[in-house]
């Protein structure tokens, strides 16, 4: 076996862990360096006039869905599954639907933009699924398998 | 037995209510709507979303190029 030249897999998967630190960056404590605590990421939804994307930074207000039932800021996402690898994939998916229970939002929205709460609302993807609008019901976001090939976010 | 249903005009009975459902398919996501309709007025939608595309940042050696 020869020697090859390759971004590690495992480098990939700590990357999303937080185990790397290239440069300074601000965060808010996770309460131990050797055994820090793991960040509540949030969904929120975004109306189809806005323009949240690989630009995007951070969570904002501007332009998010309004309506009976839905707060400003979203929801909590299900994060009970750390990221992992296989072959030389690492990846990551949420371990349980977003919901939005019972709500009502008529302004049509196409986005969910995920973000890490915990660290200054930092964002990490938008999703775009087609126009929508929930009236006195439910929007249920269903996520992908999660393994290397369908998982929600990859580094391959 | 009683099978209401919440809707805009609080909780209604599921007999007085034409249900339809409808898929839409478009790029990254397979969408389920669910209407409840009381005299033709939509009275409750709700929608189930299957996100199919992953987001994937592909890392050749010494990148790690977003798609």
């Amino acid at each position: 076996m020869a020697n090859t030249t390759a971004i590690c897999t495992s480098f990939k998967s700590e990357l999303m862990l937080g185990a790397h630190q290239f440069g300074s960056v601000t965060i808010v404590s996770r309460g131990s360096l050797t055994s820090p605590t793991t960040d509540t990421l949030k969904a929120a939804l975004y109306l189809t006039t806005g323009s949240v994307g690989a630009g995007t930074t951070a969570y904002s207000a501007t332009n998010e869905v309004s309506g009976t039932n839905y707060s400003a800021g979203g929801v909590t996402v299900t994060n009970a599954t750390a990221p992992t690898t296989s072959g030389t994939t690492a990846y990551w998916t949420p371990s349980a639907a977003i919901v939005y229970t019972t709500v009502t939002l008529s302004t049509a929205f196409d986005t969910v933009l995920l973000y890490n709460s915990t660290q200054s609302n930092r964002a990490i993807l938008t999703y775009n699924f087609g126009s929508t609008t929930v009236t006195a019901g439910t929007l249920t976001l269903n996520m992908p398998t999660n393994d290397s090939t369908h998982a929600l976010i990859q580094l391959n | 037995m009683s099978n209401r249903v919440l809707t805009t005009h609080g909780l209604i009975e599921l007999s007085q209510l034409d249900v339809s459902d409808h898929v839409e398919i478009g790029d990254g996501y397979r969408k389920v709507i669910v209407q409840y309709r009381l005299d033709d007025e939509i009275v409750r939608q709700s929608v189930f979303v299957d996100l199919l595309r992953p987001n994937g940042a592909d890392a050749v050696p010494g990148t790690l190029n977003g798609r």
